[in-house]
């Protein structure tokens, strides 16, 4: 029996151990043949990498090719020119190629003008400060084949900043932060009379070369003294009825003639308006005309004359009258090599009859000239000269010097940088301005004479 | 008395003879104009020739022309932002957008560079139509043949025979030229070059330049020295050896790079007029083609066996 048993343990020691042994055996085999499975993959793999690779270099190659070979060959140039030789004799006309889907909305924009300033004059609470001036809203749209319509709406915040300062009593100091209708009009383009267009709603007044402008568009950080005397802080606005006629080139030797003449409320701007500043009754209209003279002395040089007039009744008072007379000149000198070397010369004048009672007329004069160069395609240098009387009291003047320089980072992003000394019947101060200006969305073109 | 009677005769017969009056916002469809009018056409064109056509100045003494036009004649795309300053200014209906007197002359033409999905400032000053230099293309002067001789000839039918056969001139001659500037070209075939505006890709279907880069970054905006930094060392390792700058954009800057890049830089004129040698579209390409082959010999490049 134990001969048995002992057989038994050695076949079962025996047969494990023979067992075991194939197991050692059995593992490396199978690891190297998943090794060589391994390997023969990696080969694959690096193989079509490399196909991979080669057809990459090979379309390279061909989008190269295609790049620096001219596409069409002399056939192909024979075969677009026989088509085209077709073309001009068929009678069909060529559709036009839609580039955008149609849209009904009006061009929006929005422009926001941030101003600084560093002054001596820490009396007045306009100075040595920064804000964002104004934020405003441009809209416009053809309203139909014959008419347009235009809606400026400026969200301003303003700091009142009297151009005769004197002294704290002329100024409060507080923020007067609201939305404005600057202009809201349809400008009626085709209604049937040549040359002929008309403004109806609210608008800028034809009045000189710079009343026009929306301030964000003035060569300058602030407005003109004379301007800001006789018109308004940023510009005289009202509400009536623009007409504007080209008198017929042929009739004036090829001559550029615009004549403009408005039949407006009076009111002006409210309480900013220190002429117009009537109620807006139909009673007491007010009438703006302008004429100017647009000529090309030679082909780089460019000259316009204009001269306003502008008459209405002040203060609610229909016994006292109020009359403008305006006169400008813009000389543009164009660098004809193309490469933005322009200059801009400009000057305006306005002399007012001013009743400011029914017994006191003023008799106030004021004038500005601006002159710019166009270093190259970003920046500006120039300088304003400004001198005038105070339009509702004729004994007191100012003057400055504003020389300035612009630097447009893009062509809707510009900044400013204008140092001005003021000096006359007010506190005399240095100013260093700061102006950043930005516009985005679809703006209309800059006037022609901004030379943007 | 007879005498008299025949004088106000002939000057009815001359007021009568009015030529068709067409104004063209660039010197190259005005150029075009003229070879198919002939002496039948008054072709005015709001540019001159060198300036960037983006920023041409729109004064009122253009709208005098434009006032009488018969044709307003331009490129159809957001080329020239102050043409609809010019056109409100006119004053003349028979031009409007939508008349007959409208001449669109990118008509027809297969526009490079159409941007796809968001556009935005970002991008620059972004044509948002796709780029708007199709002029610079003697087969794409083909085309704009086709549509302003079209327009002509409904806007002036009793000389509809002679437009006719003069545009077909025009695209004949316009034909020779592709051929010729390819021939002339060839030892320079795939001349690898950097431009400064965006400005010379229809120009690189018609003359086989290779336009490596351009010296703008974002299109129309003044570039920052690190980028342009990234293009001298893409010219380097490139081996671009000629920048080209248009005649209105800063030679000084691109000479500069060219400089730092050991390459030539060559003014060039992307429009009729340009310089006083383009005097026609055909004058434009050749001088382009010479000065372009000029440039590559002075700056060492080899030409290929033909």
């Amino acid at each position: 029996m134990r001969k048995i048993i002992g057989l038994l343990a050695i076949s079962f020691t025996f047969w494990s151990a023979s067992n075991a042994l194939a197991q050692t055996t059995n593992p490396d085999k199978r690891l190297d043949e998943l090794e060589k499975r391994m390997t023969e993959s990696e080969a694959r793999h690096q193989a079509e990498l490399k196909a991979r690779d080669e057809r990459i270099s090979k379309l390279e190659d061909e989008i190269r090719q295609k790049a620096i070979t001219p596409k069409p060959t002399k056939e192909d140039i024979d075969k677009v020119t026989g088509d085209i030789l077709k073309d001009i004799d068929s009678r069909t006309t060529i559709a036009p190629t839609l580039r955008v889907p149609a849209s009904f909305n009006p061009d929006f924009a929005v422009v926001g003008d941030y101003h600084a300033s560093l002054s001596t004059n820490n009396q007045n609470p306009a100075r040595n400060r920064f804000d964002i001036g104004s934020v405003e809203l441009d809209l416009r749209a053809a309203v139909d084949p014959r008419a347009d319509g235009v809606v400026i709406l400026p969200i301003s915040r303003d700091v009142s900043d009297p151009l005769f300062f004197r002294g704290k009593a002329d100024a409060d100091g507080n923020i007067d932060t609201n939305i404005d209708v600057e202009e809201a009009y349809i400008f009626l383009h085709d209604f049937g009379v040549p040359n002929l267009t008309a403004k109806l709603g609210r608008f800028h007044l034809r009045f000189g070369r710079q009343n026009i402008l929306h301030s964000h568009d003035w060569p300058t950080v602030d407005n003109s003294f004379v301007n800001q005397s006789f018109l308004g802080s940023e510009s005289l606005n009202d509400s009536g009825l623009s007409l504007s006629y080209i008198i017929p080139p042929n009739l004036v030797a090829g001559q550029y003639i615009e004549a403009i003449v408005e039949v407006i409320s009076g009111e002006g701007n409210n309480e900013d308006g220190p002429v117009l500043n009537n109620s807006a009754f139909v009673d007491s209209p007010a009438l703006n005309a302008h004429l100017l003279w647009n000529h090309d002395i030679t082909r780089d040089w460019n000259l316009e004359i204009g001269g306003s007039f502008l008459t209405g009744k002040r203060n609610d008072d229909n016994r006292q009258n109020a009359n403008l007379y305006g006169a400008d000149v813009t000389l543009i000198h164009t660098d004809p090599s193309g490469r933005f070397n322009n200059q801009l010369f400009q000057a305006e004048a306005i002399y007012g009859d001013i009743d400011t009672s029914r017994t006191d007329t003023q008799h106030g004069f004021g004038a500005y000239l601006l002159a710019q160069q166009q270093l190259n395609h970003d920046l500006y240098f120039g300088c304003r000269l400004d001198w005038t009387k105070n339009a509702l009291d004729d004994r007191q003047e100012v003057w400055g010097v504003s020389p300035y320089i612009s630097w447009y980072w893009s062509e809707f992003l510009r900044f400013r940088l204008e140092y001005q000394h003021k000096g006359g019947d007010v506190k005399e101060e240095d100013t260093l301005f700061f102006q950043c200006t930005f516009i985005y969305g679809a703006h209309p073109p800059h006037p022609y004479w901004a030379l943007r | 008395m007879k005498t008299f009677f025949n004088l106000i005769f002939f000057l009815l017969s001359l007021s009568t003879h009015a030529n068709l009056n067409i104004v063209t916002t660039a010197t190259d469809y005005a150029d075009i104009a003229r070879q198919i009018g002939g002496d039948k056409v008054d072709v005015h064109s709001v540019m001159k020739g060198p300036e960037n056509v983006h920023n041409v100045m729109a004064k009122p003494t253009e709208m005098v022309f434009l006032n009488k036009a018969d044709l307003f004649v331009h490129s159809g795309l957001d080329t020239e932002p102050w043409r609809d300053n010019l056109l409100r200014g006119a004053r003349n209906p028979r031009v409007n957008f939508g008349t007959p007197g409208w001449v669109d002359m990118s008509n027809g033409i297969e526009l490079k560079e159409v941007p796809t999905g968001r556009v935005g400032r970002d991008q620059g000053d972004i044509h948002s139509y796709g780029n708007p230099h199709y002029t610079l293309n003697p087969q794409i002067a083909q085309r704009m043949a086709v549509t302003l001789v079209k327009a002509m000839m409904n806007a002036d039918p009793a000389n509809a025979d002679l437009y006719k056969e003069n545009a077909k001139k025009f695209v004949l001659s316009m034909a020779d030229l592709s051929k010729e500037l390819k021939e002339k070209f060839k030892p320079y075939a795939g001349l690898k070059v950097v431009t400064f505006h965006k400005a010379w890709e229809y120009f690189a279907d018609a003359v086989p330049i290779d336009v490596a880069g351009t010296i703008e970054e974002k299109v129309g905006i003044t570039p920052n020295a690190a980028y342009v930094k990234q293009v001298i060392d893409m010219m380097k390792q490139q081996g671009v050896k000629v920048v080209i700058c248009e005649t209105y954009d800063d030679d000084k800057l691109a000479q500069y790079v060219a400089d730092q890049a050991g390459a030539k830089m060559i003014t060039l004129p992307d429009h009729v007029l340009g310089v006083p040698e383009a005097k026609t579209y055909q004058d434009l390409f050749r001088y382009d083609v010479d000065k372009l082959i000029e440039t590559a010999k002075a700056a060492g490049v080899q030409p290929k066996d033909q």
